[in-house]
């Protein structure tokens, strides 16, 4: 078995494996299921660790630069499902641009995603840094920073399975967050402000405050939202008719995270309009008071533990295609490549 | 990815073998978490990840677009406008992040560039001495 796996994956055609050389694989999942994993990966409080940059930069109109994003992200998200159709087996961007296009097309693309699995935990401590910097402003920023880089490799080496489980949970706390948010948010628009006519367009256009450059520019930072949607195209292994179901659930995933975001952060822009721009003490304020959030330190594990393992899969491909499953079923289908390498 | 020996396999595709955890990737990049984070802010390594998400959504786009107009008979839905759409909007968002991100990012691709020059070097002389001596099973 692992010879044939071994040519199968070094002539690296289109053609899928044999299900039966991955130990206990099943078609298990259904769309609902993809959809929802794919919400957790993307994390749907996403919008929030963005908002105050992202408002600064557009001006206000947080909720079209994320509306412009779900665009974008649409029509890529068709592609991805296309394409996994024709590489159910080995689902990544470089591995399209590389048989599709050119291999140097294929390499430059994934040295920018080992950049981006850099890049994710970083920008997770520096978040996480400055926001509990601005709790507790007594304890130097670099303490943060050194604190939460040590908590999160720390529980890299400790393992997959026990972050998978915790992960579980912080998704659920995250969602618990957003409709805490929501609610409030809502009863304020509805209590306090009562917005009328034009009042409620404000989020998504804002004449006094309007530019297209910063529009664009903001939609070039409010994309992060969405980043992580293409995971769900690496699962067609797991998954019912994975022709029909990869492709609806990237597409859907984007389509509801573009949704869930913008009704976040459109609640956020009435309550705290672009016309007042956050300053560090908003910003402080603001995480005390639970308004319109920033991002707690919830999301950092997942983010973290994803890089490892995808840097990792960019030195032995076949861990790629057991990322996305070790998420789920702990490190046992990591070994099982280990073994199918060695022997 | 050059038969994915992109990166030297020795270092990163060691893991540990009781928890089949990759240590050395897990520190290495913990190291670097902790280094990036005191050299970028929030916004630029967020408009940095951007840089390259963008490059592969543009790349992915291509590919669809190449295989399902030109290569395959398979029948799709619009099998160009939808990728050329795609690949349109994401480059004119990539060409709308600031320049101290594309900066950053092309120094990056650069970077990619002479390494994989340098690979390339290595593996062609490994395999002219695996010629050599025949390969072990």
């Amino acid at each position: 078995m692992p010879a044939s796996d071994e040519s199968a994956v070094l002539s690296s055609t289109s053609s899928a494996l044999p299900a039966s050389t991955a130990p206990g694989l099943r078609r298990s999942l259904k769309l609902w299921h993809l959809i929802l994993y794919g919400i957790m990966i993307i994390q749907p409080t996403a919008p929030m660790s963005i908002y105050g940059v992202v408002s600064n930069a557009a001006r206000g109109h947080v909720t079209t630069t994320i509306l412009i994003g779900m665009v974008a992200m649409l029509f890529t998200a068709v592609s991805y499902g296309r394409m996994a159709r024709v590489y159910p087996s080995a689902g990544s961007a470089f591995t399209y641009v590389a048989h599709e296009l050119h291999p140097m097309g294929g390499y430059i693309v994934g040295w920018s995603m080992l950049m981006d699995y850099m890049l994710n935990p970083i920008i997770c401590v520096v978040w996480c840094s400055v926001a509990a910097q601005g709790v507790f402003p007594s304890i130097p920023y670099a303490a943060w920073v050194l604190a939460f880089t040590v908590v999160f490799t720390a529980l890299n080496l400790r393992g997959v399975q026990t972050s998978a489980r915790v992960n579980a949970f912080l998704a659920l706390g995250m969602s618990i967050v957003v409709v805490i948010f929501l609610a409030f948010a809502f009863h304020y628009i509805a209590v306090v402000l009562r917005p009328v006519g034009g009042a409620w367009l404000m989020p998504l256009y804002d004449p006094q405050l309007f530019s297209s450059r910063a529009l664009l520019h903001g939609t070039s930072i409010a994309v992060l939202t969405y980043i992580g949607f293409d995971g769900i195209s690496t699962m067609s292994e797991e998954v019912e008719n994975p022709r029909r179901n990869i492709m609806l659930g990237t597409v859907l995933t984007c389509l509801s995270i573009g949704i869930l975001s913008a009704i976040e952060v459109y609640a956020a822009q009435m309550v705290w309009p672009g016309r007042s721009p956050f300053s560090p003490v908003h910003r402080r304020h603001r995480l005390r008071s639970g308004g319109p959030a920033r991002r707690w330190p919830f999301p950092v594990p997942s983010a973290q533990r994803h890089a490892p393992r995808c840097e990792y899969g960019f030195g032995d491909r076949r861990a790629v295609r057991c990322c996305p499953r070790a998420l789920r079923n702990g490190p046992r289908e990591c070994a099982a490549a280990q073994i199918l390498r060695h022997g | 990815m050059g038969r994915e020996n992109a990166l030297p396999r020795k270092f990163f595709g060691t893991v540990s073998p009781r928890t089949a955890i990759p240590r050395n990737n897990v520190m290495l990049l913990g190291v670097i978490t902790l280094i990036g984070a005191f050299l970028l802010t929030f916004e630029r390594g967020a408009e940095l990840l951007n840089f390259g998400a963008f490059i592969a959504f543009m790349g992915v786009n291509l590919a669809a677009l190449v295989h399902y107009r030109f290569r395959s008979q398979e029948k799709v839905l619009l099998p160009g406008l939808i990728p050329l759409l795609g690949f349109l909007v994401c480059g004119f968002i990539w060409l709308n992040l600031t320049h101290a991100a594309q900066l950053l990012g092309a120094a990056w691709l650069v970077v990619g560039l002479l390494v994989y020059a340098v690979m390339r070097r290595v593996s062609r002389k490994d395999s002219a001495r695996s010629r050599s001596s025949p390969p072990s099973a």
